[in-house]
């Protein structure tokens, strides 16, 4: 590590210019483009992002309070359970604007450093080096694929739930399968079945009317394996209005969602597998099921009241909110 | 109903102070999550952005066909119209013994008749956490109280004489005057902590059991139900009985509906419990599992519900 400690002394010196000194090793090129970034194979590891912490955090941390970014240990646990990346990355809280921490942190570095916490804060490279599996989007599935792995009832779901990525106009207001609880899947399509669910077209009615229980628990069980894709781009280059938005969002659902929805005390962020998990879930599916839960059409006594206590702009700014964030230190 | 969160706490003092001391810190961190245990906000939040400020109409049934209508009042850190001039003393007699700091009695609408189980180390960190709040100003509307009190509150020294002083918690059965929570010996550790927390902290009973004509939980009922709607519904039996309570229900049933709200037939509840289950789901493991250890022993009371299960 003989390379990350001389240049940490040449940053610390506050000599020579940040952006091209480094680049981590088995890395393309950085590029600050937002859809690159996200396909690209850069694997950083702890010695990439170290001399960063020591310029932009450690006149606070952890004198202040938090974590020394300096001690692997400390680092990597603040990787894992998705505070660094959302404080640095999504919403730019840390260093605090305003600070000159915060005028001299590049986007690159940001970007580096949401790498890092993407690949759950890797101290070495793997012995062999490429992608790790949490840091890059995960590809939609071609048509080869869907036709020879996919079981044959899960297909015609694609149509419209489809499993790849931002969904197309027309289909926003479908939820995506993919990641979700199986038993809150199931539990669903039991409803849609019975209709004491009533899809306000209609067709989930239809289609689940005519599943088997049998086929329903294999569809649950299969949509939860597939993992979740969507929002794991690893810049979310929100706009200023987009930010406040998610602020907002974030707030409110502090008070009201995050205790059952996405409670890092919990398994799979839900504290029951019937519950849903909402972190990077379609926002207008989301907003329009809590309008429906609003004016009780969508029938639970215990979402009613935690509905009908929010405008339609808070319910919003969730929505929004939930659409953005990514899930906490685990897999979906 | 809305609560605060520390997260307004800390933007606070990021930018104000140069950090919090350690312990400062964590008691501000106890407090918080005492306060959304025993849900103040439930109460005392009417609108989330304006924490604490009180406001909320509370319509409390205190006998048959008779309907007080309270509004809860602003207990922000506001000097003028919260809490801001109180002490920590003044917090904590309100707790222990209903009475507020200008020396007159609160009406157990307060639910201080199990708050006076808190302890005074609790208690300072909830105050803590309280009066680290923003200010909310606020004058909150006067409650209706007429028949058959007329807003008369010395007459709750009588209520307190005759109802308080006596122990009443069948299985606890404590001191037999206000004062916080003492453990029984005999009983393990989690089963203590859960006693103290749906009794004091939680303050189950004061939905849960019925009252006698005087308005006080009847001792030998205790968590049988409730003999009055809270709002549109009745707090059902939760004790053990096999027919009219929850004794077919499994530990894990117990903390799964503490965690989630999803009873073993699939039924939620709503309303008010919707509210608990919001703070339920918030508290640690560990003190979920203890609640479940003290409500899995409550004495079996064949209660029928009145508004039918």
């Amino acid at each position: 590590m003989k390379r990350a400690y001389l240049l940490s002394l040449f940053l610390i010196a506050g000599c020579g210019d940040e952006s091209g000194s480094h680049k981590p090793v088995g890395a393309k090129p950085e590029t600050t483009s937002t859809t690159e970034s996200v396909a690209t194979d850069a694997v950083t590891i702890y010695a990439d992002v170290r001399p960063i912490f020591a310029a932009h955090c450690s006149a606070c941390h952890p004198a202040r309070n938090g974590p020394d970014w300096l001690d692997y240990a400390q680092a990597k646990r603040y990787a894992e359970n998705n505070i660094l990346f959302r404080r640095v990355v999504t919403e730019k809280s840390m260093p605090p604007p305003g600070s000159p921490q915060a005028a001299s942190i590049t986007s690159d570095e940001r970007e580096a450093i949401g790498r890092w916490a993407n690949a759950r804060g890797p101290e070495q490279l793997a012995a062999a080096p490429g992608p790790s599996t949490r840091s890059k989007a995960v590809a939609a599935p071609s048509v080869k694929e869907i036709e020879t792995t996919f079981p044959s009832e899960a297909r015609s779901c694609l149509n419209c739930h489809g499993l790849d990525g931002p969904q197309a106009e027309g289909k926003l207001r479908i939820p995506r399968l993919a990641g979700q609880n199986a038993p809150y899947l199931l539990d669903q399509l039991q409803r849609f079945k019975w209709r004491e669910r009533i899809d306000p077209t209609n067709a989930m009615n239809e289609i689940a009317g005519e599943l088997s229980e049998e086929v329903m628990g294999n569809l649950s069980k299969y949509f939860a394996t597939r993992p979740a894709f969507g929002n794991l781009s690893m810049t979310s280059e929100l706009t200023d209005s987009e930010s406040k938005l998610f602020n907002r969002g974030h707030v409110i659902s502090r008070q009201y969602c995050v205790q059952c929805h996405m409670n890092p005390i919990y398994p799979r962020g839900t504290s029951d597998p019937k519950i849903p998990a909402l972190a990077g879930q379609s926002e207008q599916y989301l907003r329009n099921q809590m309008l429906y839960f609003r004016d009780n059409e969508r029938r639970s006594p215990l979402m009613h009241e935690y509905a009908k206590e929010l405008k339609k702009s808070e319910i919003e700014a969730v929505a929004f909110y939930f659409s953005v964030v990514r899930q906490t230190n685990h897999e979906r | 109903m809305k609560i605060a969160h520390l997260g307004t706490l800390f933007v606070l003092l990021h930018f104000t102070s140069t950090g919090l001391p350690q312990n400062l810190t964590e008691l501000l961190v106890r407090g918080e999550y005492l306060v959304n245990a025993a849900g103040c906000a439930d109460c005392h939040t009417l609108k989330h952005d304006r924490p604490f400020a009180g406001g909320v109409k509370i319509d409390a049934t205190i006998g048959p066909g008779l309907k007080l209508t309270f509004y809860s009042p602003n207990i922000s850190s506001d000097k003028v119209t919260g809490i801001g001039d109180w002490t920590e003393a003044n917090f904590i007699k309100s707790m222990r013994e209903g009475i507020s700091p200008n020396g007159s009695y609160y009406y157990p609408v307060y639910p201080w008749r199990s708050y006076t189980k808190i302890t005074d180390d609790d208690a300072r960190a909830m105050f803590a956490y309280l009066r680290a709040l923003p200010p909310i100003v606020g004058f909150t509307p006067k409650s209706n109280i007429g028949f058959p009190i007329y807003n008369q509150r010395w007459l709750m020294w009588f209520w307190k004489t005759i109802f308080l002083n006596r122990s009443n918690d069948p299985l606890v059965n404590l001191q037999t005057g206000p004062g916080p929570f003492v453990p029984l010996p005999s009983k393990s550790e989690s089963w203590n902590r859960g006693a103290y927390l749906v009794e004091g902290v939680f303050h189950c009973a004061e939905c849960h059991s019925p009252r006698n004509a005087g308005g006080a939980p009847i001792a030998d009922q205790w968590m049988a139900g409730s003999s009055f709607p809270v709002g549109k519904r009745f707090p059902p039996n939760i004790t053990q009985d096999l027919a009219t309570g929850l004794g077919s229900w499994k530990r894990v049933d117990w903390l799964r509906f503490l965690a989630s709200g999803i009873s073993p037939d699939g039924t939620q509840p709503g309303g008010e419990m919707a509210q608990v289950i919001r703070n339920t789901a918030r508290l640690n493991q560990a003190d979920r599992a203890a609640m479940v250890d003290y409500l899995m022993l409550l004495a079996s009371v064949p209660r029928k519900n009145e508004g039918g299960r």
